[in-house]
């Protein structure tokens, strides 16, 4: 038995080096979880140790006093690949900044857990499918830009309930229907709807909504 | 040198038909050798001048004197005819890997046993030589020499692990005799570099020597590598053929292979990336196959699964991703089978139970899955079993060992495996190898652990285990190597360790709930880590009498509750690499004689209450790289000594009493400084220019001090934080367990990097009283994260060139004199979360833009009497038609506000215009009058005008239908 305890202890003191600490952080998972859908060419990412307790000390990730992620800003950070559900775990986060990146496929349903969300900026990236009508759940939700991306299908009708909601952008994608008057809906200017498929604006009690769409 | 490590192989069966066929060997060519014939006068006069070129530091050779060479160590003549046929200097000192590479003075001891020097010509004088051995010795580079070709009777020839290096000479193809070449510098192939690398044009000279029947070029590096198996294939009597290590890449198409008498076979690292090939079936003698650490692919084929002569199979590292047959168990001489690091998957054969000669199963590191099969309780023969890093699920009964009685080695971590065995049960092992760790093991200890009374390395780390340590204990760990309990809720008083005959114990139970104080340290240790804990009381003394050099090299009892001061007797711990101590409640001064470490390369004592001065003796650690005292009461000025420890990478003097001028000899000696803290002291002066010299610096904070002047404009050329490259060199964290924590502040608040120190780069001068401008030059710091200038005096414009911080996440300029507008370029900073620039004397509109508009906490620009726009509620004077910027008005709420205002005015304007007018015609007769009688006017015209347009239209209709 010389031998396996000979070669043991050599790579012993590598194990002692390279053994992590164990995370059990739910937000931390959630983020690496992201990384690994994310292709990453100018490393941004490097600094996600999925080791390390929280990801607080994340490059590109804020924490609150109570080491919840409540900003995720990886605007114009040339990455690619898509979202996935595990999004839905940081409850605490305001700030989802992923604006002018090459991420494609659908936007998570699960987005709409973010309830303490102020701002999702998902412009300028290449996101198709519809527009999840989890998202009437954000009831902080202010600033919502969803321009110059592939999204298809119409307005949901739930978004009207966002009554804090300041700022809509939907421009430069491939929406249909026609657009909400209701709630917030009212003040959004017209470019916050151009360069779509949509018909102009409901009208109410003589048109369903999503009527040719 | 290494040849004694596969002695330690002898053991267990992996090469024992090897071994057989050399005692074969030596039985035929031996038995006619006597020592006692006295020797030839030209034989004996060329061994003494081939030992005059040798290096002999311990005097093996002492008995190279008088007449008989034939009693000479190492020699042995012929019995018929007195001439030497027989040299054997082979380096007997035991060779152990683990030892030579960690213990000094094992490698030393070691290294003075071998033989150096040069290879003498006089060699040849022995025409009659048959056996020559050389090996683990260490000859430091010289060329196997060319005319040991010219010694014609040679069969027997071992050059191995002997620091022989250069071309292998095509000459040695002549001794056309030869049965053994070994010429091998690594017995355990690829895992091991060594220093001197034997490299050979190609193997065609190998192809001469028919007569051979076993080859180890082990790490020789062939030139022309494309043909090797043409080569090998010359040689039909082959019977152990070993290139590992040999980088041959490829393995060529053969049509037919002669050397089909192989009983083993080592391709091990080799880099051959293809499935195995067809014609191993027909090496039907095979025993010991060696194909680990290449990227074999595909199936086990069935060339592989007919070689029912098999014992020995090992193909660890590779890249197979498939299932396992069931024909493997088959091979039913398998003896050791080791599978692990690869990608098997499914479940294990439930047939695997019908190998009865299994003594080792290794299936560790592979993606199996399912449960593990009972039928393994029936290996009565098993040693070794690794099951370890499988998502393996279900219970582990006592079906799965019911006969392993010669178990020794246990790996079950990291699997999703639980236990369901009574607590009356008795194994029938006696485990001396168990490792729990990363398991469902708890709560409480495993009962039947009590049973094992041999066990050197137990390890339960992260096993879910809440319990006391129970009574029975200590007498499983008492002879313990390595125990790791880490990362579990064991309470209760820390094990006690007696002293055992072991030279290098582990002794790992951090993050627990132990409590109470430590009696002693464990004997015998090279690693003590009891932190994270609740441990109180005081550092144990170190045990006085003891004759044992001290070998702790790692000391860790950071985060638990210790008071007292630092006893002196840790300055005797000579061998210590890593002194950890903070988070404790230390008090007292720092011992003196710290400096008395000189191997240390850690000093941590952060946030303890330490006071006194800092020693100047530290300054005499030279190898010291992570100096870390920050948070105690240290008082007085930097000790200039400092200056020596030139390879000082992190300083953390931060939050003392520190007192007098920043030194400027910090920046001269302390040239390799990545990370420099000296925030909150009282630190005076002016911060000198010779700071700029500081090249690898990435993280400085000279926060909360009391410096005066400006910021050197050479700050621009700290050239660490001008880099963004990603790929920057990481710290070398010396072996600790735990990743160095530093706080840096950040985003408002205090943040604890480890891992992600190497990343960060940070400039910090808050809290002082500088002056001037921002420099320009800092600008020029692109790879900065975060830059906190806040609470100072400076004054002037913040630099438009502030947008070339494009991977700043964190500005704090707040409380400054700062003055004129916030520069445009701010808001091209993607990365920016957190912006502080309040209480400054700015002025004019806060710039908007992507990542700007996410900033929308007035705080961060309050105290700014002349600025305005969002997110401060007071709006521009130019906000007169604020949707006149449609292009960034789109990503605003501005316009809400003046739509608002619009519809807002319209309610009470009617209200007043209709009151007004309805008042004026009740309460004035004339006026009402009049309305009305102009109304009435109205109306009939109108009517009038209705009526006249339809009668018109109607008749226009009825002509057109």
């Amino acid at each position: 038995m010389a031998f396996p305890s000979a070669l043991f202890i050599f790579v012993l003191p590598l194990f002692l080096v390279f053994s992590p600490t164990l995370s059990t952080n739910s937000e931390g998972n959630a983020l690496h979880a992201l990384r690994s859908r994310l292709f990453d060419p100018k490393n941004v990412l490097q600094s996600w140790d999925p080791t390390l307790v929280n990801p607080c000390t994340w490059f590109h990730v804020t924490c609150d006093s109570n080491n919840h992620v409540v900003r995720l800003d990886l605007g114009n950070s040339n990455i690619s690949g898509s979202l996935g559900r595990e999004l839905g775990e940081l409850k605490h986060l305001q700030y989802l900044e992923l604006y002018r990146n090459n991420i494609i496929g659908k936007i998570p349903k699960e987005l709409g857990n973010l309830e303490s969300l102020i701002s999702m900026d998902l412009y300028g990236n290449k996101f198709e499918g519809k527009i999840p009508k989890s998202f009437a759940k954000l009831k902080s939700l202010r600033f919502l830009r969803l321009n110059d991306n592939k999204l298809t299908g119409s307005i949901p009708r739930e978004l009207t309930k966002l009554s804090n909601l300041k700022v809509f952008d939907v421009s430069n994608n491939d929406l249909c229907g026609t657009i909400p008057v209701d709630g917030p809906f009212g003040s959004f200017p017209m470019e916050s709807y151009a360069n779509n498929k949509l018909k102009g604006p409901e009208l109410k009690g003589l048109v369903p909504y999503d009527f040719g769409c | 040198m290494r040849k004694a490590m596969g002695n330690l192989h002898v053991a267990t069966l992996l090469s024992f038909n090897f071994w057989l066929l050399i005692v074969q060997f030596q039985l035929c060519h031996t038995q006619k050798i006597y020592s006692n014939t006295s020797c030839i006068e030209r034989e004996r006069k060329a061994l003494l001048k081939f030992r005059e070129s040798l290096i002999d530091e311990s005097h093996h050779l002492s008995s190279w004197c008088g007449e008989n060479c034939c009693s000479w160590e190492g020699i042995g003549c012929s019995k018929s005819n007195g001439h030497v046929v027989k040299l054997d200097l082979h380096n007997q000192f035991p060779f152990d890997p683990s030892r030579y590479f960690y213990d000094v003075i094992y490698a030393n001891s070691y290294s003075t046993t071998c033989l150096g020097g040069e290879i003498s010509p006089s060699l040849l004088e022995l025409e009659h030589l048959q056996y020559l051995d050389l090996s683990m010795n260490n000859f430091s580079g010289i060329p196997i020499p060319t005319f040991l070709g010219s010694l014609r009777n040679l069969r027997y020839l071992d050059l191995s692990s002997a620091g022989f290096e250069g071309m292998v000479p095509d000459d040695l193809g002549n001794l056309s005799r030869l049965k053994y070449l070994h010429l091998g510098d690594t017995p355990q192939g690829w895992s091991f570099g060594s220093d001197f690398t034997l490299t050979a044009k190609d193997l065609w000279w190998i192809a001469k020597l028919s007569s051979l029947e076993s080859l180890d070029l082990s790490g020789v590096q062939i030139v022309n590598k494309g043909d090797w198996l043409h080569a090998v294939n010359m040689l039909p009597s082959l019977l152990s053929l070993t290139l590992a290590g040999c980088d041959l890449k490829t393995i060529p198409p053969v049509s037919h292979i002669n050397f089909t008498s192989l009983t083993s076979l080592d391709l091990k690292g080799n880099g051959f990336s293809s499935p195995i090939p067809l014609w191993f079936s027909n090496m039907t003698s095979l025993m010991n196959l060696h194909l680990e650490g290449n990227y074999f692919f595909g199936p086990i084929p069935d060339s592989l699964l007919q070689l029912t002569s098999l014992t020995l199979l090992h193909l660890s590292s590779n890249s197979f991703r498939t299932s396992l047959p069931d024909s493997l168990c088959n091979l039913s001489s398998l003896a050791y089978v080791d599978l692990s690091f690869n990608h098997f998957q499914g479940s294990l054969p439930v047939c695997l139970g019908k190998l009865s000669s299994l003594t080792i199963l290794h299936v560790h590191s592979n993606e199996f899955s399912g449960t593990i099969p009972t039928s393994l309780g029936q290996l009565t023969k098993l040693q070794r079993l690794r099951l370890a890093d499988n998502p393996f699920t279900g219970m582990l009964s006592d079906f799965h060992f019911a006969n392993l009685r010669e178990l020794k080695i246990l790996d079950i971590s990291s699997t999703l495996l639980s236990w369901n065995v009574s607590s009356m049960w008795i194994p029938p092992f006696q485990l001396q190898y168990i490792h729990m760790g990363s398991t469902k093991l708890g709560p409480p200890f495993p009962s039947w652990l009590q049973t094992q009374r041999e066990v050197n390395t137990l390890i339960m780390s992260n096993a879910s285990i809440s319990d006391t340590i129970p009574d029975w204990f200590e007498k499983v760990y008492s002879q313990i190597h390595y125990l790791d309990l880490s990362t579990n809720n064991i309470t209760g008083k820390p094990p006690v360790f007696k002293e055992i005959n072991t030279f290098d114990r582990l002794i790992i139970f951090y993050s627990n709930k132990f409590e109470g104080s430590l009696v002693s340290f464990p004997p015998n240790a090279v690693a003590f880590d009891a932190s994270r804990n609740l441990l109180t009381g005081n550092i144990p003394p170190l045990d006085g009498n003891s004759e044992i050099p001290l070998i702790l090299r790692y000391l860790h009892l950071n985060d638990n509750q210790l008071t007292g001061s630092i006893p002196d007797c840790i300055c005797n711990i000579q061998s210590l690499f890593t002194l950890d101590l903070s988070n404790n409640q230390l008090t007292g001064r720092v011992p003196l004689c710290l400096g008395k470490l000189q191997q240390l390369k850690t000093l941590n004592l952060r946030n303890n209450s330490l006071s006194g001065h800092i020693p100047n003796s530290l300054g005499y650690m030279e190898p010291l790289v992570y100096l870390l005292l920050s948070k105690n009461k240290f008082h007085g000025e930097l000790p200039w000594k400092m200056q020596n420890m030139k390879n000082l990478q992190v300083l953390d003097l931060g939050e003392n009493g520190l007192s007098g001028i920043l030194p400027a000899w910090i920046c001269n000696g302390l040239s390799n400084l990545r990370i420099l803290r000296l925030q909150s002291n009282n630190l005076e002066g002016n911060i000198s220019m010779q700071f700029c010299h500081l090249k690898d610096l990435q993280v400085l904070n000279l926060a909360h001090n009391k410096l005066e002047g400006k910021i050197p404009t050479c700050f621009g050329n700290l050239s660490a934080m001008v880099s963004t490259e990603s790929d920057i060199t990481p710290f070398a964290f010396y072996l600790t367990r735990h990743p160095q924590k530093l706080s840096n502040f950040m985003k408002g608040r205090e943040l604890e990097y480890s891992t992600n120190l190497p990343y960060l780069r940070s400039l910090e001068l808050s809290g002082n009283n500088l002056v001037g401008e921002v420099p320009e030059e800092l600008m020029d710091l692109v790879g900065l994260q975060s830059l906190t200038l806040s609470n100072n005096h400076l004054s002037g414009r913040i630099p438009d060139k502030i947008g070339n911080l494009k991977q700043l996440e964190s500005l704090d300029l707040s409380r400054n004199e700062l003055s004129g507008s916030i520069p445009l370029s701010l808001s091209t900073i993607d990365t920016l979360s957190y912006l502080n620039l309040s209480f400054n004397n700015l002025s004019g509109r806060i710039p908007t833009g992507n990542q700007l508009q996410t900033l929308n906490d007035p705080s961060s620009f309050e105290g700014n009497s002349g600025l305005c726009g969002k997110p401060l509620l007071k709006t521009c004077p130019d906000d007169k038609s604020p949707d006149g910027n449609k292009s960034s008005g789109r990503h605003e709420a501005g316009e809400e506000s003046y739509f608002s205002w619009f519809f807002a005015g319209i309610g009470p304007g009617f209200a007043v215009g209709f009151s007004a007018v309805c008042g004026i015609l009740t309460f004035k007769k004339s006026w009402r009058y009049a309305y009305f009688q102009f109304m009435e006017n109205v109306y009939n015209r109108l009517w009038l005008a209705i009526a006249l347009k339809t009668s018109k239209l109607q008749r226009k209709f009825s002509r057109c239908i």
